[in-house]
């Protein structure tokens, strides 16, 4: 599905955050980056995604390169992306950020399917409503529908845990694994909230210093191993 | 009555003039100094087909298409480098005002050129006779405002375009080429104010400077009035147009612009980001 092979990418200015990494994901698995802060995640993340450019290496999405693309491009591809923070269209009204995530790809008919409203109700009940509005939670949950509103292939997100409460964290987290489960979307997630991972996610990959150290690590339980934790998390 | 049907006169065909500005300054964020200029395209097109016998109608229709077309040219090779350079924008599109300004004065010399009206006459509208032309373009005008209104507002492209304009990367990575829409924002500007120019020749003497003198109040109508939506720019275009014809039954023109432009300046100063909405960078 995702086959990132010797991929380096960096900030203007900043030097090189990802080093010649690679990373592997099968179709319709739940994966987790987990790492300390600085290791490259969201660098990993807006490599993907295009709006890094990457300096070597190659990104795959079922077999076809994805590097010489553009953001837009890549997105039109089949990659959905959840940005740390967020980013929904604070101005606009929920069925606009929703009906943006249909329009943005060439096909999709601009009305929101009601599949989509099911799996995230509360966006159903505040679809007139300014998404500047919501609580983060529902911001949240607002920013990932938006990215499945456009059908991808492989789901994207940085950090959604962040700055949510700990039961939104778990209501998100088993919609996910219900959205993995039922349609067999692939999706690639970063995060450092624990709660997030345990017991939903599939497997986890850390990073260190730009690389994969491990991956295909199993994730429930992984709370209760110290050694990894401490090493790659210094909890 | 006159006085009320002189100053919507006044209003319409400012807000005609504004409406390329609200796609160009007011939502991309681009002080386009070249705007006049695209009006003069506009007028220039209506002169050269009138000339060589062509209907005013059909000139009315090729005028915002050539506009289009030199905004497109514009933002292609001068504008698309610079979006991020406030300052470099300003002296880049002054420089194509220049350019088109001359290439004008070249081609059609630096004299006024009249356009034949194709409305002459007048109508009696409360009581007044008014000449039909002036009511064709308040009609037009409010037309368009509510065109662009439901094409910005009521419409995936407009939603599309505002996506772009709120969170270029997010829209980018949503699946929307930025580049085409910037392209497609530019060129839809430059025509409306093509589209301007062509409907104004009819009534107003067209020479190489005819845009400078609705540039300024353009600009200060959009900062008086504010651009999350149309009704911050039709405030202010209603604020300029009567404020500027009241003043104009008691003062000379001069002093009249000197008030009006006295009094923008206040408004902006208590309300920078445009009275009635939010100014977004």
């Amino acid at each position: 599905m995702l086959e990132i092979r010797r991929l380096s990418a960096g900030y203007p200015g900043g030097g090189r955050v990802l080093h010649e990494m690679d990373l592997s994901i099968g179709k319709g698995a739940f994966v987790a980056v987990l790492g300390r802060n600085g290791m490259g995640k969201t660098t990993l993340m807006k490599a993907i995604c295009g709006l890094l450019p990457s300096e070597t290496g190659e990104i795959r999405l079922d077999g076809q390169d994805l590097t010489p693309l553009r953001v837009y491009a890549r997105a039109q591809r089949g990659i959905g992306y959840v940005p740390q923070g967020r980013e929904v269209f604070k101005d606009f009204t929920v069925e606009e950020n929703l009906r943006v995530g249909r329009i943005a790809k060439p096909g999709l008919s601009p009305i929101v399917p009601e599949a989509l409203y099911a799996l995230f109700p509360i966006l159903k009940e505040r679809a007139g409503q300014k998404a500047g509005s919501l609580s983060g939670g529902q911001q949240q949950q607002l920013a990932i529908a938006r990215a499945l509103a456009g059908e991808p292939r492989l789901l994207l997100l940085d950090e959604p845990a962040e700055g949510i409460q700990p039961n939104i964290v778990q209501e998100i987290a088993r919609k996910l694994r219900e959205i993995v489960d039922e349609t067999g979307l692939t999706v690639l997630m970063v995060e450092q909230n624990l709660a997030m991972v345990d017991g939903w996610a599939d497997s986890i990959a850390f990073m260190d210093h730009g690389r994969i150290a491990e991956s295909g690590v199993p994730a429930k339980g992984i709370r209760a191993d110290r050694y990894r934790l401490s090493t790659y998390l210094s909890i | 009555m006159e006085l009320i049907l002189d100053t919507m006169n006044y209003f319409s065909v400012l807000m005609l003039v504004v409406l390329g500005l609200v796609v160009i300054f007011g939502l991309m964020n681009v002080i386009n100094m070249a705007h006049g200029e695209f009006m003069l395209i506009g007028a220039y097109t209506v002169v050269a087909m009138t000339g060589a016998g062509a209907s005013f109608w059909l000139a009315l229709i090729v005028a915002p298409i050539t506009a289009a077309l030199a905004g497109l040219a514009v933002e292609y090779f001068v504008v698309q480098r610079i979006y991020h350079r406030f300052l470099d924008t300003i002296l880049a599109t002054w420089g194509v005002s220049l350019i088109i300004k001359q290439a004008v004065i070249l081609i059609f010399g630096p004299t006024a050129q009249t356009v034949p009206n194709p409305l002459s006459g007048s109508m009696e509208v409360l009581g007044v006779a008014y000449p039909r032309m002036r009511l064709l373009i308040m009609a037009v005008s409010v037309a368009l405002t509510l065109g662009l209104y439901l094409a910005l507002f009521r419409s995936n492209i407009g939603l599309k375009l505002r996506a772009v304009i709120a969170n270029r990367n997010m829209a980018s990575a949503l699946g929307l080429n930025t580049r085409r829409m910037d392209m497609a924002c530019f060129s839809l500007g430059a025509g409306l104010a093509g589209f301007a120019g062509a409907m104004m020749s009819p009534v107003m003497s067209v020479d190489p400077h005819m845009g400078v003198g609705f540039l300024i109040p353009s600009f200060l109508a959009i900062l008086v009035g504010g651009v999350n939506s149309l009704a911050g720019p039709l405030f202010g275009v209603a604020a300029i147009s009567g404020s500027s014809n009241l003043i104009a039954g008691w003062l000379s023109q001069a002093d009249t612009q000197v008030i009006v432009f006295v009094l923008c300046m206040v408004l902006i100063r208590f309300f920078p980001e445009g009275v009635l909405n939010k100014r977004k960078r």
